[in-house]
Order: structure tokens, then C-alpha cells, then sequence
């Protein structure tokens, strides 16, 4: 396998157009042309990959709609703190923001399988904020009397939906707010289009590269996650449970 | 009639559970009841039956459309006809598909309606659009959270159960230059086509054959309906293999290559060349037979000879994609296997598994897991490396009166907020201290640090991050936007290229100084992209 100085400037210019994430091939020649060559030539393919490799990148997808990269954690191309996502959150802000997330997933995405499939999702904001609602019923349903609780679910079952804010928009503490900047994080970041409204109640297409980072990236990493959490938790229980009868023997 | 079941002395009736399936009963009784389905409906055992039951089915979300149509938002005397204007809307977006003016949500429901509109013509155009999308959402699935259709039905064969059926009519997918248009699917092709799920390609041949016979014993009227057919078949095709390449590309571990791609392309692909040759046959038979005198039947043998080219362009575009096909195989073959990530796909069902359990942790915990989520779904964030050229340009370039006299008067605005939510003496205060900036350019940190009062060094960083950026949304959250004219129009502000100093803040170090630096700077670079500033908790 050679590789020629011609062909190691083509597998950087194919990065390049990974990273915009914006950008279509069907609207850039280069760009089409360099993903036919990735797709024919193995040792172009091997060259792109080196070079992703290099910076830390992983090739999610390669097809029609483009090269969609995503970087790993601690890439210089991965958000690097969270107030590289929206600067001067408070914590509670940035759990509020990232629930949206997850929920718009959750309505977009109801099960893994809803992945598998290349359709363009249109969601509504008040889908969201329903399902959300719904969620936080269903929590508070199963710890109704625990007023001291600090979980998302308290905190946003207190939000009200819309509250005008100093300037006539919404104010950044309504659950209809949130969810419309969540939104919005989703259309810079490529992954959706404002489609207009419905009622008054805007709608989003969520395009093929959310679907695909959803799929390869945000349900495994987020899941993987949670779960480190919830075995923690266990952890946490089973560790009281066995000091308990001690302490009980102790007493006696 | 009633029919008596033939059953072995000392067996038992359907219904009665006696079956141990330890001892082999049940799958006496599962033979038992499946000969008792044999002489009942000997059809319910038969796979074309189901295939037909499912045809029937497919057409359920058409029926629906006219039940529902006197319980929208129009007044109910209307004549809209729902279904009507969906079963068009499938020919319309089957017709185009593959095509350049391929159709998308607002062309659709624009068309559909005009149609309406010569329906009700007395009524408001909203009326119509209002009609037409409610039909298009419809379509493209029956509530707001699928985009498929889900029915079950009964299945004797092998023991009675219940089978699930999905499907779509419409959906929306993403074209390679951005574009999302409206698709159909191979199930709703099919059922608009015959009402029978046939084999594609025995179909197309059936049908080619009707219809050379047509146009040798000079049917025209028939033939070009055949030739209407032969279209809708090779778009069916075309939506076929499409689906299985899209699958291929999806999970591979889906597609067997043995036994279902290959044989699969390799039969499409034989059936396409002959397909291609046969309507070339006809297209010159059509072009040079001496029986088409009459003006009249020329134009029909004309219209019908652009039929019959419409399907030889649709089977050129379907020949090339299964001539790449076995590549793209091979491609994905690669790219899952060592291109890509090679994690094993998750089942979850993201409400239950991942939102609910997020949703009952504490703050520490929720934060980390949504924080991972955040930098997962956020993709790639290039860094635009500062143009220090550009910057040093700016910095040594000196405003003259001359020049200061065209700067536009507002750079950004302010105010929205009653001025009496902000204390004057503390926003003059704010307005010194970024007005010392006109003498030369200072660092944003350095400005901070000059003021011990945190209310003062608060405005200021709003002010410089509005000077900056006049959409800047913390500033306007604050109260800054709209409708005044900030009194510091002759100052603008950049990225600094280096971070804070300051005590208290983090993020990204501004450059407050003449406006013309801004605008220089933004002009001159792609490097100015975006602002972090907040405040340490």
C-alpha cells in the first residue's frame, strides 16, 4: 500500500468536512468526491481513519448524508467542560438542560430500535414538555411524601411551564424555555431544523446525524453512566445492610 | 353448515389446556388444533392469505382519515374528501421519488391544498393548508410520538397468536444534499398498486408481457394503463432494494449476505437488464410502427412511449445503484468491523431505562450523567484558532474623526427592563469604564480587576459581551436588548485569544476597544465564532 503526500492532504480535507458538521456532500463537490473515495479506495479509507484515529476521532457514519464524526471524551474537539456548552449555568440549570435532552430523545426515540430507522423525526416543543411532566408525575408518584428531596424531578415539577421574562420572551426558568433552547443547542450542533410551528407550538426535524449520535454515542456513554451511578447506589445499600445487624448485636 | 372435528378417541375439545409439555402433549395438541384450522378455513394456513390480510390492513390509515374528517377543525358540511387527497398524495410522491423535485412536507401540503381549495372553493386558503397538513401528518404516522403504523392481527399457523404488523405510508428522509423529502413505502407502493402483495419482478414481467401484447394488437388504452403499472413496479422495486441497502448500511448483522443480499441484488439486477432491453424493444416499436395514422392515436402511442422512457430512466437509476450495491456491502463489511465503533447496540427503551432513573437522582450524580450526555450529543467543536495578524492589524489601525464620523450609530441597544431595575450611578459607573477603552484597546479582565464593586464588574462583562455579540443571550435574559441605543457607539469588543484572569469568571478574555476593530475583525477572519464567559459558582 502506497500513500502519497496528495493523498494524506485528501484524507485532512475529508476530516475537515466531518467536522462541519453543517455540511452536505451533496452541496460540496470535494466533499462528495473524497467520501466515493473513501468508500473505493482501501488505502485512502486506512489513511482517514489514521488521521481520525490521530486526533482522537471516531468515524460514526459514512453514507449519503456525510462523514459523521464524533470526538472521544478528552478529544481537543470534545466539549471540554460543560460551560463550553452554555456558559454560566448553575448546576441545577445544567441537569434542567440536560434532561431536556434526554427527554426530546425519549419522545423522538421512544426505543432503540426507533434508531434503526433513517426516518427524519419531527417533534413538537409541547410534546416535550408533556413527556417531561409525565416523567416527573411518575417519580413523584413513587416518592410522594419526600418534600426535602433534591431530585430533578422535584425541581422541575416546580417550573411552570411559561413564565414571561424582563424582555416579553420566556424566561429561562419555564420548562418551555429549556426545551426550546435544548432545541436550539440541536440545531447548531447540525443535528436539527426548525420546521416551523403548529399552534404557535414550534416544531423540529431531527436529522440523520442525531439519530446516529444518539445510536452510537449519547444512549451507550449516558447508559453506561447511569449505570456506574445505580451501582454505586447499590453499593451504597448493601454496605448498610451489612453493618446494621453489627450495630444491632452491638446494642444487644 | 357446521363441521364436526375429526378428533382421536379421548381427545379433547380447543380451548381445553390439558397439554404437559414435558410429556409431548402440547405439541399433540398444537397438531390437533391446526388439522381442526384445516378443515375450518383450510386458507388460514396458507401464507398468501396472510399476505393479502396484510394488504387489507395496510389501507386502514386511509379509512381512518375519512372517519375522522367531520371531527376536525373545519366545519363538519364540508366535502373534503381525506382519503381521496392521501391516496393522491401517494401517487404524487411515488411519481417523483428518485427524481430532483423529489416532494417535501410544504410542497405536498401546498398541493394537496390546491386540491382542496377545488373542493371547497368558497373557503379560507387556511382552511385548506389546515386540511391538507392535517392529511400529510396523518400520513407520515398515526400519533405524534411513531412514525409507523402498528396493528396485530390473528396468526393459526403453528398455534393461534397474535402478529404484529407495522408499517408506514409517508416518511421524511434526508437526501445527500441536505434536502428531507417525502418517501413511500414498499407496503403502501404495493397496496396503491393492486391491492395484492405479488413478487415485484414476476409482477413487472407479467405486466410487460400484457402489455407488449397490447401494443401489438394496437390497445392503446389498455397498454398505457400497463404502462402506469409497469411505473409504479419499478419504483416499488427501486423502494425495495433501497430499503435493503439502507439496511445494509444500518446493521449489517441484519442482512444476510448468502443468502439474502447477494441472491437478492444478483435477481434484481438480471431482472433490470431485461426490463432495460424489453422497453427499448417497445420504445422503438412505438417510434417507428406505420399503424398509428390517426393524429389522434399518435398522440396517445407518443404519450405512451413517454411512459414507457419514464420507467427506462427509473431502471437506468436502479441499474447503477445495484451495480454498487455488493460494494457498499463490502464498504459497511469494513467500516463496522474496523472503521467505526464496534460496540454492541443497546436495547433500551430510553423513558424507563435512561429518563425516569435520571430523573430520581440527586444533583451530583444527575449533573454527571447529563453532563456526559451533553458532550456526547454536542459532536465535534473544531476551535478556531485566533488570526493574530488580523488582531494586530486591528490593534495598530487608529480611528480618525473622519473615520469615527461614519461608524454606525448603534452598535447594540438596550433596554427593556425599567431603568429603575438598574441603579443609574452603577451603570454610569460601567459606562466610564468601558468608555476608557476608546484611548486604546483593553483586555476584558483587566477592566474587572479595576472595579472592587461586583455589580459594576457584572454590567460591565454584559456590556462588553453585548459589544461583542448583540444577540448575546445572558445579556438580553438580564434585561439588555431591544429598543434603546447603548451610549457606546464607538466601541466594540473581540475575543482576546487567552482566558480570563479575573477573579471570579472563567472562559473566554475580550478585547474592548474602537468599534471599527470588531467590525475589522469579524470581516477579516472566520475566526471569531463564539463567546464563553460566566461567573465562577
Amino acid at each position: 500500500m502506497t500513500i502519497s503526500i496528495h493523498d494524506v492532504h485528501d484524507a485532512g480535507r475529508l476530516v475537515r468536512w466531518g467536522l462541519d458538521v453543517k455540511a452536505v456532500p451533496g452541496a460540496h463537490e470535494e466533499y462528495a468526491e473524497l467520501l466515493a473515495r473513501y468508500r473505493l479506495e482501501d488505502a485512502f479509507r486506512e489513511t482517514v481513519l489514521a488521521t481520525c484515529a490521530g486526533l482522537e476521532i471516531d468515524v460514526l457514519s459514512v453514507d449519503d448524508q456525510g462523514f459523521i464524526l464524533a470526538p472521544r471524551m478528552g478529544s481537543i474537539f470534545s466539549l471540554s467542560t460543560m460551560n463550553d456548552w452554555e456558559s454560566g449555568m448553575d448546576p441545577q440549570s445544567r441537569r434542567r438542560s440536560g434532561l431536556v435532552l434526554l427527554t426530546i430523545i425519549a419522545v423522538a426515540y421512544p426505543t432503540s430500535d426507533a434508531l434503526e430507522r433513517t426516518t427524519v423525526v419531527r417533534v413538537r416543543v409541547s410534546q416535550v414538555e408533556r413527556a417531561l411532566r409525565e416523567a416527573v408525575r411518575v417519580i413523584e408518584d413513587a416518592e410522594p411524601d419526600d418534600s426535602e428531596a433534591q431530585t430533578a424531578a422535584h425541581e422541575i415539577g416546580l417550573m411552570p411551564p411559561v413564565k414571561p421574562g424582563a424582555t416579553r420572551q420566556l424566561a429561562k426558568s419555564s420548562t418551555l424555555a429549556a426545551i426550546r433552547a435544548g432545541f436550539e443547542h440541536l440545531v447548531d450542533a447540525g443535528m436539527a431544523r426548525a420546521a416551523g410551528s403548529v399552534d404557535g407550538d414550534p416544531e423540529y426535524q431531527l436529522l440523520d446525524r442525531m439519530r446516529v449520535n444518539v445510536r452510537e454515542m449519547v444512549l451507550p456513554e449516558t447508559h453506561a453512566t447511569l449505570l456506574g451511578h445505580a451501582r454505586a447506589a447499590v453499593v451504597i445499600a448493601a454496605s448498610a445492610a451489612t453493618t446494621e445487624p453489627t450495630n444491632e448485636g452491638a446494642l444487644a | 353448515m357446521q363441521v364436526v372435528a375429526d378428533y382421536p378417541k379421548n381427545e379433547v375439545s380447543p380451548g381445553e389446556d390439558t397439554a404437559d409439555p414435558a410429556t409431548g402433549d402440547g405439541e399433540l395438541r398444537a397438531d390437533l388444533d391446526q388439522r381442526l384450522v384445516a378443515q375450518l378455513a383450510p386458507s388460514l394456513l396458507d401464507a398468501s392469505f396472510y399476505r393479502r390480510l396484510r394488504v387489507l390492513l395496510r389501507t386502514a390509515p386511509f379509512h381512518r382519515l375519512r372517519e375522522l374528517r367531520t371531527r376536525q377543525s373545519w366545519p363538519a358540511e364540508r366535502i373534503y374528501d381525506p382519503m381521496e387527497m392521501a391516496a393522491a398524495a401517494v401517487d404524487q410522491v411515488v411519481a417523483r421519488s428518485g427524481l430532483v423535485n423529489e416532494y417535501d412536507f410544504d410542497t405536498l401540503v401546498g398541493d394537496l391544498a390546491s386540491l382542496a381549495g377545488l373542493a371547497e372553493p368558497d373557503a379560507a386558503p387556511s382552511e385548506w393548508r389546515c386540511v391538507a397538513e392535517w392529511v400529510v401528518r396523518s400520513m407520515l404516522g398515526e400519533d405524534e410520538s411513531t412514525t409507523e403504523y402498528s396493528v396485530e392481527h390473528g396468526d393459526y399457523r403453528g398455534g393461534y397468536r397474535l402478529t404484529p404488523l407495522r408499517w408506514h405510508l409517508l416518511r421524511e428522509v434526508q437526501r445527500a444534499d441536505g434536502r428531507i423529502v417525502l418517501t413511500a413505502s414498499v407496503e403502501v407502493i404495493n397496496a396503491m398498486r393492486t391491492g395484492l402483495d405479488l413478487d415485484v419482478e414476476d409482477a413487472q414481467l407479467a405486466q410487460e408481457t400484457v402489455l407488449r401484447a397490447q401494443l401489438e394488437r394496437g390497445d392503446l388504452g389498455a397498454a398505457e394503463d400497463s404502462a402506469d403499472e409497469g411505473m409504479r413496479l419499478s419504483l416499488e422495486l427501486a423502494a425495495k432494494m433501497r430499503d435493503l441497502l439502507d439496511l445494509t448500511r444500518l446493521n449489517l448483522d441484519a442482512v444476510d449476505w448468502e443468502s439474502q443480499f447477494q441472491s437478492r441484488v444478483d435477481r434484481a439486477l438480471a431482472h433490470i437488464e431485461a426490463r432495460i432491453n424489453a422497453e427499448h424493444d417497445m420504445i422503438e416499436h412505438l417510434s417507428t410502427s406505420a399503424d398509428f395514422d390517426d393524429d389522434d392515436v399518435r398522440r396517445r402511442a407518443l404519450e405512451i412511449r413517454e411512459k414507457i422512457r419514464r420507467c427506462l430512466t427509473q431502471h437506468r437509476i436502479l441499474h447503477g445503484l445495484l451495480i454498487t450495491a455488493p460494494k457498499v456491502f463490502l464498504d459497511e463489511q469494513l467500516r463496522q468491523s474496523l472503521g467505526g465503533r464496534t460496540r454492541s447496540r443497546l436495547r433500551i427503551v430510553v423513558t424507563e431505562d435512561l429518563l425516569l432513573p435520571t430523573l430520581a437522582l440527586d444533583l451530583e450524580p444527575a449533573t454527571d450523567v447529563v453532563s456526559v450526555l451533553q458532550v456526547a450529543l454536542a459532536g465535534p467543536n473544531p476551535r478556531r484558532l485566533l488570526h493574530l495578524g488580523a488582531i494586530i492589524t486591528s490593534l495598530l489601525h487608529t480611528t480618525s474623526d473622519d473615520e469615527a464620523a461614519v461608524v454606525p450609530e448603534e452598535i447594540v441597544t438596550l433596554v427593556e427592563r425599567p431603568s429603575d431595575e438598574l441603579d443609574p450611578d452603577l451603570l454610569v459607573t460601567a459606562y466610564d469604564l468601558l468608555r476608557s477603552c476608546r484611548q486604546g484597546p483593553r483586555l476584558l479582565s483587566d477592566l474587572l480587576a479595576e472595579t472592587d464593586d461586583p455589580a459594576v464588574a457584572e454590567l460591565v462583562r454584559l456590556l462588553a459581551q453585548l459589544l461583542f455579540d448583540p444577540e448575546d443571550t445572558e445579556a438580553h435574559s438580564f434585561g439588555f436588548a431591544g429598543d434603546a441605543t447603548l451610549p457606546l457607539e464607538e466601541l466594540g469588543s473581540a475575543l482576546a485569544g487567552r482566558t480570563f484572569h479575573a477573579a471570579g469568571y472563567y472562559g473566554d478574555d475580550l478585547l474592548v476597544g474602537a468599534a471599527d476593530l470588531v467590525a475589522h475583525s469579524v470581516q477579516s477572519a472566520a475566526h471569531v465564532v463564539s463567546l464563553s464567559i460566566g461567573v465562577n459558582p
